[in-house]
């Protein structure tokens, strides 16, 4: 994992997540207790719960691991 | 893989080491007064409705979720109406919307509340009743009748009282169905909670029968590697599906009315076999990792690794509540804030990961105790029927 791969990772999976919202996806996330009506209902519903999980649990440490090797990687530089 | 690359793998590791025990922060819930009102003002909006699209995709998804939805509604407005007494005529009135639609639509046919499969063969009970739908609109009225006795509903609960008590008479080991050749232990503790609350209001005594029906759950339903009991069986008492998760929360809480000392064991041992807490979050599964099984239209999904069941966990919420468990109890809420996806609106609140049986069992979780209370506070009458 590099600098620009984990900022460039969690930029793209933000932006596909307020797609996904947008799209009003976030209603259909009752596929996760089985009360879905039909299939694409239940592909996005699981597209977007996915989408969430990784954004909460993932994005804050990626994002942070890029800001931090950003900096490392500019002071090793000026040296 | 050079250097900077493993530093970077090594920083984001240690960082999500971090990260993850803060997440119960990011999704503590507020405070449970505030989560009742809000659940309470959506729950109070669609059953005032005669029809409401809620209730028509439940109907057509399971159409037992619909009198479930109802039942769980009318055990949290009646515990409402006892723990707001200034609010109570306005807690009833919901109450008593969802009794009279139910009285209304069990009217259209015994079976308006069962899944299709029952109406492939007769039921043994000659009645050709489901104890399912007998028993939980026996609950609905006792519940209310135990809060404020209503002249509207009293015939009603003698006569629904009556069916469930027969059905238990006649049916062999005292384990009626809910639905042909298959009963449950949801069901019958929900009917046996029924009788024993309906006795502490209108005098009679059923406690021989429920002693009976008790002695013989002890002797037929209890799994012996677990000590817990089964969720389904044959008529007869055959066994049919092992614990689950799913009925034993809510069986273990009905059984508070019967023999406490029985369900405050029935809970310990699910809450060991069944219950999970990590990092401030808490699920359940359906199933203890002893017995498995393979998911079934009542348990809903299961999420692999972790074992998370949605039926399991929330009626876990119920389980934790009912026994005091207030860690568990919050641990679960959190994960509601964080996996269920809560959506607040003009209407309230609702978690949009769940559907409208599920906001309302959480209700009556985080409602529940009043009216258990007033049950076990009132003296009971010992005239036999």
């Amino acid at each position: 994992m590099t600098r620009s791969l984990a900022l460039r990772t969690a930029v793209v999976t933000a932006a596909f997540f307020a797609f996904l919202e947008l799209l009003g996806a976030r209603q259909h996330v009752s596929a996760l207790s089985g009360t879905v009506t039909d299939r694409a209902a239940l592909f996005l519903g699981l597209l977007y719960a996915l989408t969430f999980f990784v954004v909460v649990l993932l994005l804050p440490p990626l994002l942070v691991t890029g800001f931090l090797m950003r900096r490392l990687e500019s002071s090793a530089a000026r040296r | 893989m050079g250097k900077r690359r493993v530093g970077s793998v090594v920083l984001f590791v240690v960082l999500l080491g971090a990260w993850l025990p803060a997440l119960q922060l990011v999704f503590a819930p507020p405070p449970r007064a505030v989560l009742v009102e809000q659940l309470a003002r959506r729950q109070a909006v669609v059953a005032l409705r005669d029809e409401s699209d809620e209730r028509a995709l439940l109907r057509r998804l399971n159409p037992e979720w619909d009198l479930m939805s109802r039942t769980f509604g009318v055990l949290a407005f009646t515990n409402l109406a006892l723990s707001e007494p200034g609010r109570a005529d306005e807690h009833l009135a919901v109450a008593d919307a969802l009794i009279r639609q139910t009285l209304r639509d069990e009217q259209r046919g015994h079976l308006f509340f069962l899944l299709p499969y029952g109406r492939r063969e007769p039921f043994h009970d000659d009645a050709q009743r489901s104890l399912f739908v007998d028993g939980e609109l026996a609950l609905m009225l006792a519940a209310r009748q135990t809060v404020r006795e209503s002249p509207e509903f009293r015939t009603a609960l003698r006569r629904q009282v009556d069916e469930v008590a027969r059905q238990l008479e006649v049916a062999p080991l005292h384990l009626a169905e809910s639905y042909p050749d298959e009963g449950w232990t949801f069901c019958n503790s929900i009917a046996v909670a029924a009788v024993t609350l309906s006795d502490r209001i209108d005098g009679r005594s059923h406690r021989e029968l429920v002693d009976a029906w008790l002695a013989s759950v002890k002797t037929h339903l209890v799994e012996p590697r677990t000590g817990l009991l089964r969720s389904s069986f044959r008529h007869g008492g055959a066994p049919l599906d092992g614990p689950e998760g799913s009925t034993l929360w809510l069986s273990a809480h009905m059984l508070q009315l019967v023999d406490a000392e029985f369900a405050a064991d029935q809970y310990r041992r699910a809450r060991t076999l069944l219950g999970h807490r990590t990092l401030g979050f808490g699920w359940a599964a359906e199933w203890p990792a002893v017995l498995r099984n393979v998911d079934d239209v009542d348990s809903g999904p299961t999420i692999p690794l972790v074992e998370a069941n949605a039926g399991s966990s929330g009626l876990a919420l119920l389980g934790a509540a009912a026994f005091d468990d207030d860690e568990y109890l919050d641990a679960l809420v959190t994960s509601l804030g964080f996996a269920a996806f809560p959506v607040r609106d003009e209407t309230g609140l609702r978690y949009a990961a769940g559907n409208h049986l599920a906001d309302a069992v959480l209700l009556y979780a985080l409602t529940e105790g009043p009216l258990w209370k007033r049950a076990s506070a009132t003296p009971m009458l010992t005239r036999t029927p």
